[in-house]
């Protein structure tokens, strides 16, 4: 392996309540994941907000429903060189995906930055678009051409693109907590909550599902801006920017929500 | 947050830079004067080959200089932002640069070049501003060459760049083994590193007669210690060798290091961006070999990686091919090498110790890195809190889930680093399947090794006597055994599940034939409904036999559509089990590797080319001892000879092939998994955590197991 920062959580009341919430007394039980991620989703809270006005985040959001409704088209490989990705005519799923990150890389050179937001996002839509399409498209690296094209049309519906619109906001809150809380389960390691590596890994898989299950609140949300939005006026990047604000917002209450629940 | 830096180098003043200084902090750097703080011996290039480097090179090799000392100087390591929510990484350095080809550098493509090259290492953000240089670095006299012949190295292929570490040596060991003249260009940060790269090239030179030149170049920073992650470091690094094969007319520069490590996929969720070095990732050599043939003005400049489709393991095992495993004790891979005493050369701690540990000893050469080199036991030694210990959480977790990923996961979960090194070859798909590949052949050697540390400690593990914060307790899970004779009551042995309120409906998992399809609740999921697709059969079947060991050629029946005969279920005549044992097993498979734990499974098609491969290596290790007359070595080479053929014997027949078991069984277990796999394919697009639970608890192979842990209960019918 090479080299690999990693670090440690940052010193406040609210982190240590994280600290406390994965670490504390007796085993880890089913409900403790969803209060530790409110937890964390508190403590991070500001770093989520700032994500709205991250032009990586926001870019790579329009591109996921650019290929979805490139795919309505009969000259989808043209529409979709439109917003820079470039498709061969027997192009696979894992191309699209060549496609979608190179664009958003090329608008992260040209904003002249990067950011731990914008690349979480950019992996969320890479992980939710092989995933999701990868179930239509039979593999990821073979069935190009046509079948490629009608794997993706199934998301281009107000329906499947809810779906996509759940997968893309489900992994990118499960890569946002992991964040922050895998330097917390490494730190807790050993303990009688996380007792082995295993039990991280069963961690995180339940920490993904979680997240998975909490971004249905967003689903329809995405299905009906997506439809709506681009038959009044055309999906842009400002109506886009508008969106993810409100979904965020929803993605976060709705942890708060669970949390005052439990 | 981090302040961002205006960095004034060779000289350039301060005065009139009001706006270029606003809110940053203020770094002058100089490696002209004497007495400068950054300290670049052009001569270290320039006196070997007697000849003076072009203007624009020298510019290039001060750049690199500043870069790396002013990355030194800026600490990532700041308090957090945003109500302690952000963490602070991305620095901004705006560089005000004399050089002596302003012409040249002051072209707007060669800045984006420059700053795209150094923002994909470093994630940081880069400006420059060239200037005209006024003072020419004082002249250095050009010591004698000695008995040193630089000639036949002129017009070699490539240079190489050499760290001392297993990889370049290994990359050396094959250069010289096939005859090749190797120019070794070394970057020299401390007198320790120094020698022992210049002791490897002597042991080379002896070993194989192969013309070798070593330039060790002395760049360092004094007092610019601030932030030891140093990702534009490798920038300097080829910069050196640039020079170097500019000078010799070399065809460009090589870097060795194998593919695990220079994709250098995250550990864990926390490493984003380049928190994970990319020192030698595809992508940054194809940023510097793009920079440097501008630089060069050699449009067919090269700077490649040989290794990048082989894991360390096979790297390591390429030395002992190669007749040098006796060698290997001269490398170093630790990353503290100021800090090591001078007979223990690796802290035993650290990603690099591990990662070296782990593929010497899966690819057999355990006897050559003995673990006295080590200061403290890679895998039983005690971890202090902090980066000691998440490295010895996450490098075995990483491997792990890895391990138990199929190819498609693999894809989907590490989508945007697979993108981003398999974009820089021809064949895009076909590149990536072989760094998944790769991947999965790492994972499964580290996977075997940590079982075979597991199983070494076992009684010390149950005893209670291995330190909690050591490897092979993490990855063993020695909280159970230290507690549970204590506080049994205390230990919650049940994996962590999603957060889970009674079932939408009735409170129960439902998995049941309603009609013409089928109804299915999960937890709180649900309740979904499905097509009746041959995958639902077969797993309602299971559901319903819980613990049962099905055969394949049942399944088939069920999938049609009928119950099978109680003679389909008696035909693979495979005993009844114990049911607590099927379940052992199911827990046994995150650590247990086919063809590595001893269990009389048959090999698959990858296990049994690596198993045939291993044999290869041992035979000419064995070879080579013999010839030597080092009968130790020849013991051991033999012994692991015996031991892959019989392995490899058990599973193929008199022609080499696998013994195949019976068409129709193995054409049932195929079937049957198909039917699975897509049916579990379609649950994940309705249900994520149900197929989650259902892809961990079907055990497959030449008869089915469904065999939940914990238990979960169905209603079928």
């Amino acid at each position: 392996m090479g080299h690999q920062r990693l670090g440690r959580i940052a010193k406040s009341r609210k982190w240590r309540a994280v600290v406390d919430g994965v670490m504390g007394g007796g085993g880890l039980a089913s409900d403790d994941i969803g209060r530790i991620a409110a937890l964390t989703l508190d403590a991070a809270g500001p770093a989520l907000r700032n994500g709205t006005n991250d032009a990586v985040l926001r870019h790579t959001f329009y591109l996921l429903t650019q290929i979805a409704l490139a795919a309505r088209e009969p000259d989808w490989r043209g529409r979709l060189a439109g917003v820079g990705i470039t498709l061969s005519e027997d192009a696979s799923l894992f191309d699209l995906t060549v496609g979608l990150h190179t664009a958003v890389d090329r608008q992260a050179r040209l904003a002249g930055y990067t950011s731990d937001l914008g690349e979480m996002a950019q992996q969320a839509a890479g992980e939710a678009l092989a995933a999701l399409a990868g179930n239509q498209a039979t593999t990821l690296f073979g069935s190009g051409g046509e079948h490629l094209q009608k794997a993706i049309r199934g998301l281009s519906t107000r329906v499947g693109f809810a779906e996509l619109g759940q997968a893309f906001f489900g992994r990118f809150l499960s890569r946002f907590l992991g964040f922050y809380l895998s330097r917390v389960t490494a730190q807790a390691a050993g303990s009688s909550r996380v007792p082995s590596v295993a039990a991280m890994s069963q961690f995180d898989a339940a920490l993904e599902a979680h997240c998975w299950q909490s971004a249905r609140i967003v689903q329809d949300f995405c299905g009906q801006w997506y439809s709506k939005t681009e038959y009044v006026e055309g999906i842009d990047s400002r109506n886009t920017s508008r969106f993810m604000a409100v979904a965020l917002r929803k993605l976060s209450d709705e942890l708060s929500q669970q949390r005052a629940e439990g | 947050m981090i302040q961002a830096r205006l960095v004034l180098c060779s000289g350039a003043e301060a005065s009139g830079r009001g706006r270029l200084a606003r809110g940053r902090k203020l770094l002058n750097l100089d490696t002209l004067r004497a007495g400068g703080n950054t300290h670049l011996k052009i001569e270290n290039v320039s006196k070997v080959f007697a000849k003076l480097l072009p203007p624009r090179v020298v510019d290039l090799l001060e750049i690199a200089a500043y870069v790396y000392t002013a990355d030194c100087e800026a600490s990532r390591e700041r308090a957090w932002m945003d109500d302690k929510a952000t963490e602070p990484w991305s620095r901004d350095f705006r560089f005000v640069v004399p050089v002596r080809d302003l012409d040249f550098w002051a072209q707007p493509e060669i800045s984006h070049c420059l700053n795209d090259t150094l923002s994909f290492l470093s994630s940081d953000v880069f400006e420059f501003r060239f200037e005209q240089l006024h003072k020419e670095r004082p002249v250095q006299p050009y010591l004698e060459i000695g008995d040193v012949d630089h000639r036949p190295f002129h017009k070699i292929d490539r240079v190489t760049m050499f760290s001392g570490g297993l990889d370049s040596f290994a990359g050396a060991v094959e250069a010289a083994a096939n005859g090749s003249k190797i120019v070794a260009v070394s970057h020299r940060p401390a007198p320790q590193t120094h020698a022992r790269q210049r002791n490897l090239c002597r042991l080379l030179r002896e070993r194989y007669g192969a013309p070798m030149m070593h330039v060790p170049v002395l760049v360092n920073k004094h007092g610019f210690d601030q932030e030891s992650t140093q990702r534009t470091r490798t920038f300097l690094f080829a910069a050196l060798g640039a020079a170097v094969a500019d000078v010799l007319g070399a065809g460009g520069i090589r870097f060795y290091e194998n593919g695990v490590t220079s994709l250098n996929w995250p550990l864990a969720q926390e490493v984003v961006r380049s928190r994970a070095s990319r020192s030698t990732h595809p992508e940054a050599l194809q940023w510097l070999q793009e920079f440097l043939r501008l630089v060069l003005a050699r449009p067919e400049f090269v700077v490649d990686n040989p290794f990048v489709f082989h894991t360390k393991t096979e790297v390591v095992a390429s030395i002992a091919a190669r007749g040098a495993s006796d060698l290997i004790q001269h490398t170093c891979s630790c990353v503290h090498t100021m800090f090591q005493p001078k007979t223990q050369w690796h802290c035993g701690r650290c990603g690099q110790c591990i990662d070296r540990r782990i593929a010497i000893l899966a690819s057999g050469q355990g006897q050559r890195d003995t673990g006295d080199d080590y200061v403290s036991d890679v895998f039983a030694g005690r971890r202090k809190e902090g980066y000691d210990r998440n490295i010895a959480v996450n490098y075995p977790r990483f491997a792990g889930e890895l391990h138990r990923m199929s190819e498609a996961e693999v894809g989907s979960a590490y989508n945007a680093e697979l993108v981003r090194a398999a974009r820089c070859f021809p064949r895009v798909g076909d590149t990536a399947q072989q760094f998944i590949d790769m991947h999965k052949r790492h994972a499964a050697a580290v996977c075997a090794v940590l079982a075979e540390q597991v199983a070494a400690h076992s009684e010390d593990l149950v005893a209670g006597k291995i330190d909690r914060s050591s490897l092979v307790a993490m990855v063993a899970g020695q909280e159970h055994f230290g507690r549970a004779a204590a506080e049994p009551e205390t230990v919650r042995s049940e994996p962590v599940t999603v957060s889970a309120p009674p079932a939408a409906a009735t409170g129960q998992n439902v998995f049941a034939k309603r009609g013409r399809g089928w109804t299915v609740a999960f937890e709180r999921y649900g309740p979904l409904d499905f097509d009746d697709l041959h995958g639902f059969r077969v797993i309602g079947h299971l559901l319903e036999h819980k613990r049962e060991r099905v055969p394949a050629l049942a399944l088939v029946v069920v999938a049609r559509g009928r119950p099978p005969s109680a003679e389909e279920i008696r035909f693979s005549d495979v005993p009844e089990p114990d049911p607590d044992e099927v379940a052992d097993s199911m827990e046994e498979t995150a650590v247990e590797q086919p063809g590595f734990g001893g269990r009389e499974e048959r090999l698959d098609d990858t296990e049994r080319r690596d198993t045939a491969r291993r044999l290869r290596l041992a035979k000419q290790q064995l070879a080579r001892a013999e010839l030597r007359g080092d009968q130790t070595e020849a013991a051991s080479a033999s012994k692991d000879v015996a031991g892959l053929a019989a392995v490899l014997n058990r599973d193929t027949d008199a022609r080499g092939r696998s013994r195949a078991l019976d068409d129709e069984i193995e054409h049932a277990r195929k079937s049957v998994s198909h039917n699975i796999t897509y049916a579990l394919n379609v649950i994940r697009g309705e249900c994520e955590p149900l197929w989650r639970h259902l892809d961990g608890s079907i055990r497959k192979g030449y008869d089915f197991t469904y065999a939940p842990s914990p238990d979960h209960d169905w209603i079928t019918e």
